[in-house]
């Protein structure tokens, strides 16, 4: 199958630096999967899984903000974090959850805070719906 | 012996010798934190540049690029965010930081970061426009993020119509320079060489700039904030290292006095019983 390089860099560090056969991931528009001799594509991420795809296997992440982009066969992926499914802290996203859930019930919440709690359990739920996934 | 007692000089390096101890074990600590914050200052630099060309081969991709970001300012109302420490003792790594300040109008807004930028700019009555980021050490990547956001927020709302921030860099273990970088409105080198032939940008070129320009600042403030770190404990490191030199030194100093006040009272002691016996014979 052809390959393409596809480097992940995050904040934390570079999380991967290879030759994959697709890598699928959540874009702002929808999620998205690309393979080999993609067109030249640019494009922003929202927060989903992920997928990367070599020697026919698929390891699935937790995939939250940034770009990507591929040019001439070679791909970045630019995430403000990027998590392996089997790297992620499942009490840690629990609790972050529970935290979320436990703001959002409050009356006097401010539009702000209301944003920043939502957007965490939305990053909550993205962490945990993959741990049930690698239970599989 | 002139000056002070036996007594008086032990206490003197008993005193000293805890300083000492203070100083020698806040070295241990800067240094052990120092590599923790060290990597995660290199590691973000990687994730930096890439944003950046990204950035540069969108905004150069058409002659008709257009954002808000990039638009020049009177900058008139400057936002400041001032990272400094949570904590002093670390030679002149706070009043570095605040030096760096003295050209700012008094009408600027600041978003302080270590709650030593927080005391500094409270004292001297300046606009804040949030104090959540108190204690700079426990930071995650996502308060980068949202800080950025409500920068980049009321920078389109026109709340203010600059940015800057002031932090210090971290050059190696023994030099570190503050220094104030201009975030908004971006300043992009122009890319050389030919542009990239046909992208295809989803939804288009100047959406997805404007969504990553949000999340560009807050990488930028991330390493920003891991290189001050990196630099408070190397600073605090070569204080404190130097301070236990110092104790060193006065301990090595006072021994010596310990020991001549001995030897004088024992000769002085010696000088009276041989007076008192001769005296009796």
């Amino acid at each position: 199958m052809n390959t393409f390089h596809l480097t992940i860099v995050t904040p934390d560090g570079c999380k991967f630096d290879g030759d994959v056969e697709s890598v699928q991931m959540p874009a702002s528009e929808g999620s998205v999967q690309v393979l080999a001799h993609h067109v030249n594509y640019v494009t922003t991420l929202g927060m989903g899984p992920a997928s990367v795809g070599s020697d026919g296997e698929h390891r699935k992440a937790a995939c939250i903000g940034g770009m990507f982009s591929i040019t001439d066969n070679v791909a970045r992926l630019i995430a403000a974090s990027f998590e392996w499914a089997d790297e992620i802290d499942v009490d840690r996203a629990k609790a972050a959850l529970k935290r979320a859930e436990a703001q959002l019930e409050k009356a006097d919440i401010f539009p702000a805070e209301k944003t920043l709690a939502e957007a965490a359990k939305a990053r909550a739920l993205v962490r945990l719906s993959l741990c049930d996934a690698k239970k599989d | 012996m002139a000056g002070l007692s036996t007594k008086a000089i032990k206490n003197r390096i008993k005193s000293m010798n805890s300083t000492r101890q203070i100083t020698k074990a806040m070295e241990l600590v800067a240094a052990s934190k120092l590599r923790g914050a060290q990597q995660k200052a290199v590691a973000v630099k990687e994730y930096f540049t890439t944003f950046y060309q990204a950035m540069q081969d969108i905004a150069s991709s058409s002659s008709s690029f257009q954002s808000k970001f990039l638009c020049p300012t009177e900058g008139k109302k400057p936002l400041y965010i001032v990272i400094a420490g949570d904590r002093g003792l670390a030679g002149g790594y706070n009043s570095n930081v605040f030096r760096m300040t003295i050209g700012m109008p008094q009408e600027a807004k600041v978003i302080p970061v270590g709650k030593r930028s927080v005391e500094f700019f409270k004292k001297r009555r300046f606009e804040i426009v949030t104090d959540d980021y108190t204690e700079a050490a426990a930071l995650t990547t996502a308060d980068c993020y949202s800080l950025a956001d409500l920068a980049a927020q009321g920078f389109l709302e026109g709340s203010y119509d600059s940015l800057y921030i002031i932090y210090t860099n971290f050059v190696n273990l023994l030099s570190q320079q503050t220094e104030r970088l201009q975030l908004l409105p971006l300043t992009l080198e122009e890319k050389e060489g030919p542009v990239s032939e046909k992208v295809l940008y989803e939804p288009d070129a100047e959406t997805v700039f404007n969504r990553i320009v949000p999340e560009y600042l807050g990488g930028l403030i991330f390493g920003a904030l891991s290189k001050s770190i990196a630099s408070e404990q190397a600073a605090r490191r070569q204080a404190m290292n130097s301070a236990t030199k110092n104790a060193d030194e006065i301990i090595a100093e006072l021994d010596l006095q310990y020991n001549r006040a001995r030897q004088g009272a024992i000769t002085q002691e010696i000088t009276e019983i041989v007076a008192g016996s001769n005296a009796q014979s």
